[in-house]
C-alpha cells in the first residue's frame, strides 16, 4: 500500500513537472543570435527595451504588438513633427505641415520617451536610468551610421555597463545595398521577442509587394528602360552651387531602379547624395525624375514652380510632368519597412501603363494596412504623414 | 598687499576647480547619491575588491562614466588655455587663439581622413599628426631669409587654414552621407567618448607641455615687451618664440585630436585670468589652465544633463564666448590686453 502511494506521489510530482515545463521554459533565458552572428543570451521576460534606430526597430515592434516595452529611444526622427516650405509661383508660400515618421504617426506617445543619443553620442547615464533589460542598436541609421572606431567603443561601453545589446545591421551597414536584407533584420526581432511567425508575414508582406513589382517590369527590353534619376532638392546642395543630389549605382535607390523596377539609373557614377550641378542635369536630361527626402520634403511642384530651379524646366522629365516625389522619411540613413512605396512610385513613374491599374493612393492605404495592422482611418493618416496625399488630388 | 593678493587668487582658483570637478561627479542622469558617489569614488581609489555593499554601477557610473569626462574635459580646458595664453603672449595680439597657425584645420583634415577610410587611419593619429603637419606647414610659409616675422607667420596660418579646410569639403564631397555625418558631428567637438586610454596619453603629453611652458612664462614675459627689449636683456627672441609656439601647438593638437574642435576656450580664458592675476605669464600661465579646466567641465556637464540625450560642447562654448568677446571689445579695446 506504502509502495502504491509513494509511487503514485513520485508519478504525480513527474506530471506536474511535466506540465510547468512549458510555463517554466518561456521565462528561461533564451538567446538569439544577431546581425553580428553573436549569440546573445536574453534576459528572461523582456519588458524595457531602448532602441536606438530611425523608425525600423519601432516599426516591426509595433507590427509585433510589443511597441509598449520601448522605454527609450534614440532617434530624433521618432519624436518630431515635422513642417516644410518652398516658394511657388508668384512669390507664394507652399506650406506641408504635420509631417512624421509613421511609426509616430501609430504611437503618438512616443514623442514622450527620452532620447538617450544624438548623433553617435550615446548619454550612457540616461539609458542606465531607464533600467533597460535590451538595449537594440541597428548599425547604419543615422545615430550609428559608420563603422568607425565609434560604435566599436559604443559596443564595449554597453558591454561594460552590463546591459544586453542586440545588433542589428542596416542594408548599408553591411556592405549589401539591397533592401531585402530588412527582412533578415525583422527575423531577429521576431526571435527576439518570441513572435517569429508575425516576423516572418511581415517579411513575407514586404517582399510580396516588391516580387508584384519585379514581376511587371521583369520583361523590358533594355532599349525600352526609361533613364530614372532619384534627386534630393537639399537647400544645402542649393547653397553650395549644386542643383540637388544625386544616388550612384552603388545605393539601394539605384537597386529598387534597376533590379526591382527594371529601369535604369541615369546617374552612373557611385555613391549616394552626390551632389549634381544644373549643367550637370541637364546633360544627364533623365526620362523620370524621382524626388527623395533630403533635408527636406521635395514635392514635384518645387521644382515645376519655385524660381530658383527654373534652369531644370528645360529637362525632358520636368517638360514631360514625369517627375513623382518619394513618402517624406525624415533620417532615410537606412531603408525601413516603407520601402515597397519607394519602389512602386518609382515604378509607376517610370512605367505608367504597366501598372496603370494601381491607383498610388488606395495602393498605399491597403499597403499600410497590410503592413501596421491598421484601420483604413488610420492608413489615411499614415499617408498624410508621409505628405502622400497628392497621390490622391494627382490620380483622380 | 599687491604680492598677497597675487598668490590667494591663483589658489582660490584651483579650490575652485576641486569644488567644480567634485560637483560635476555628483551631476548627472543617473541618480547616485552624494554619500554613495564619495564612496564609490574612494573605493575606487583604494581598488576594493570587495567595496563593502557598493553597488557596482554606481563603480562604473562614477570611474567609466563621469570621472574619465570630467579628467578629460580638466585637461584640454588646460591645454587650449595655456596654448591660447602663450599664442597671445608670443605674438602680442589679444584676439590670438590656439588655432591661429592652422591646428585646427589641420586636425580636422585628418580626423576626415580618418573617417573616410577607417580601415587604414586612426581618427585621433591622424588627427593629431595632420595638426602638426599643418603648423609646420605654417612656420614653414612664414619663414622668409631665416627669419620668422611676425605678420607673415599669421598671414601663413590663415593661409595653411585655408588650405585645410579646403581639402576637408573635398574630403566632405567625397564622403558617403555616414562619413559626413561623422565628420560633421567630429567639428562640434564633445568628450562623449572619453575613456581612460586617452587620458593615459593625453595627461604625459600636455601635462609635460604645461610644465615646461609654465617655467617659461618669464620668457613669455620678456617676450611681450618686444624683440629688441629682449634681445638687449639676453634672450633670443626667435628661439624662445619657436619653443613656446612648439609646446602649445603640441598641447593644442593632442586637445583637439582627442575631443573635436571647442572654439572660444582658448580666447577667453586667458583674458580673465590676466583680468584675475595681473600680465605676469608666469601666473597667467596656470591660472588660465586651471580656469580652461573650470570651464569645460561646467561646460560637459550642461552638455550631458541640459537634456536627455547630449548637446555638441562647442554650441555650449559659443554661447557663452560670443558675448564674453563682445564684453570684451566693448570694454578693454582702450587698453593692452596683453
Amino acid at each position: 500500500m506504502l509502495v502504491i502511494f509513494r509511487n503514485s506521489l513520485v508519478l504525480i510530482c513527474l506530471l506536474l513537472f511535466t506540465v510547468s515545463l512549458p510555463a517554466g521554459r518561456a521565462d528561461s533565458p533564451r538567446t538569439v543570435v544577431d546581425s553580428r552572428g553573436v549569440e546573445i543570451q536574453l534576459p528572461a521576460k523582456t519588458q524595457r527595451v531602448v532602441a536606438i534606430s530611425d523608425g525600423l526597430v519601432e516599426g516591426v515592434m509595433t507590427v509585433l504588438g510589443v511597441e509598449g516595452k520601448l522605454v527609450g529611444l534614440g532617434s530624433q526622427s521618432l519624436t518630431k513633427t515635422w513642417s516644410y516650405r518652398f516658394e511657388g509661383r508668384d512669390g507664394e508660400t507652399v506650406t506641408y505641415v504635420n509631417g512624421m515618421n509613421p511609426v509616430l504617426c501609430i504611437n503618438p506617445w512616443l514623442s514622450e520617451l527620452p532620447m538617450v543619443a544624438r548623433g553617435p553620442a550615446i548619454n550612457y547615464e540616461t539609458l542606465l536610468s531607464l533600467r533597460p533589460d535590451l538595449v537594440i542598436l541597428r548599425l547604419g541609421s543615422c545615430s550609428l551610421p559608420a563603422a568607425d572606431d565609434r560604435v566599436q567603443m559604443a559596443l564595449k561601453t554597453l558591454d561594460i555597463l552590463g546591459l544586453t545589446t542586440v545588433v542589428l545591421e542596416g542594408p548599408y551597414f553591411s556592405g549589401f545595398p539591397n533592401p531585402e536584407n530588412i527582412s533578415n533584420e525583422i527575423e531577429i526581432l521576431g526571435r527576439l521577442f518570441g513572435r517569429a511567425q508575425p516576423a516572418e508575414r511581415l517579411s513575407r508582406f514586404i517582399k510580396t509587394q516588391i516580387q508584384e513589382i519585379e514581376r511587371r517590369t521583369r520583361q523590358i527590353k533594355t532599349e525600352k528602360k526609361p533613364r530614372v534619376i532619384i534627386l534630393g532638392l537639399s537647400s544645402a546642395a542649393r547653397k553650395n552651387g549644386a542643383a540637388g543630389q544625386a544616388f550612384g549605382l552603388d545605393t539601394i535607390e539605384s537597386y529598387l531602379i534597376e533590379q526591382v523596377v527594371h529601369a535604369k539609373n541615369a546617374f552612373q557614377s557611385p555613391g549616394h547624395f552626390k551632389p549634381v550641378s544644373a549643367e550637370h542635369l541637364l546633360a544627364i536630361n533623365p526620362d523620370v525624375i524621382i524626388l527623395c527626402t533630403a533635408a527636406g520634403y521635395h514635392p514635384p511642384r518645387e521644382l515645376f514652380e519655385a524660381p530658383y530651379y527654373r534652369h531644370l524646366r528645360q529637362l525632358k522629365a520636368v517638360a514631360d510632368e514625369r517627375v513623382k516625389a518619394l513618402p517624406w522619411t525624415p533620417w532615410n540613413c537606412e531603408k525601413r519597412l516603407e520601402y515597397p512605396i519607394d519602389a512602386m512610385v518609382i515604378a509607376k513613374a517610370a512605367y505608367p501603363e504597366l501598372f496603370s491599374d494601381i491607383h498610388l493612393g488606395d495602393w498605399l492605404l491597403d499597403f499600410y494596412q497590410g503592413l501596421y495592422g491598421v484601420d483604413e482611418e488610420t492608413a489615411k493618416k499614415l499617408r498624410s504623414a508621409q505628405w502622400m496625399d497628392w497621390t490622391v488630388t494627382d490620380e483622380k | 598687499m599687491k604680492n598677497n593678493t597675487n598668490i590667494f587668487r591663483p589658489l582660490a582658483v584651483f579650490f575652485i576647480l576641486i569644488a567644480t570637478a567634485a560637483v560635476a561627479l555628483g551631476t548627472g542622469k543617473y541618480d547616485v547619491s552624494p554619500v554613495e558617489v564619495f564612496r564609490a569614488f574612494w573605493a575606487g581609489i583604494f581598488s576594493l575588491d570587495e567595496p563593502c555593499g557598493i553597488p557596482s554601477i554606481h563603480l562604473t557610473v562614477i570611474w567609466m562614466l563621469r570621472l574619465p569626462r570630467i579628467l578629460m574635459a580638466l585637461i584640454v580646458g588646460a591645454a587650449l588655455s595655456a596654448a591660447g595664453a602663450v599664442f597671445q603672449g608670443c605674438f602680442r595680439n589679444p584676439l590670438v587663439e590656439p588655432y591661429i597657425l592652422g591646428v585646427s584645420a589641420g586636425a580636422a583634415f585628418g580626423a576626415a581622413l580618418g573617417m573616410l577610410f577607417p580601415y587604414f587611419f586612426s581618427v585621433q593619429l591622424f588627427s593629431f599628426v595632420f595638426g602638426i603637419v599643418a603648423v609646420a606647414f605654417t612656420y614653414g610659409f612664414g619663414r622668409i631669409r631665416g627669419e620668422t616675422p611676425m605678420i607673415t607667420l599669421i598671414l601663413a596660418g590663415v593661409i595653411t587654414g585655408s588650405l585645410f579646410s579646403a581639402m576637408v569639403s573635398i574630403l566632405k564631397y567625397m564622403a558617403q552621407d555616414a562619413a559626413l555625418r561623422g565628420i560633421v558631428f567630429w567639428l562640434m567637438g564633445g568628450f562623449y567618448f572619453a575613456t581612460w586610454t586617452d587620458i593615459g596619453w593625453l595627461l604625459p603629453v600636455i601635462g609635460g607641455c604645461l610644465l615646461i611652458m609654465g617655467k617659461l612664462g618669464w620668457q613669455l614675459n620678456i617676450l611681450s615687451l618686444g624683440d629688441a627689449e629682449a634681445r638687449s636683456l639676453g634672450v633670443n627672441p626667435e628661439a624662445c618664440r619657436i619653443v613656446l609656439i612648439i609646446l602649445a601647438t603640441l598641447a593644442a593638437a593632442a586637445a583637439v585630436s582627442a575631443v573635436g574642435i571647442i572654439a572660444w576656450v582658448g580666447l577667453m580664458m586667458p583674458h580673465a585670468a590676466r583680468m584675475l592675476v595681473g600680465p605676469d605669464h608666469r601666473r597667467v600661465l596656470p591660472t588660465a589652465a586651471a580656469m580652461g579646466g573650470i570651464f569645460l567641465i561646467i561646460c560637459d556637464t550642461l552638455a550631458r544633463t541640459l537634456i536627455t540625450a547630449e548637446i555638441p560642447i562647442g554650441i555650449i562654448t559659443s554661447i557663452a564666448g560670443a558675448p564674453y568677446l563682445f564684453y570684451l571689445l566693448r570694454t578693454k579695446t582702450q587698453t593692452s590686453l596683453v
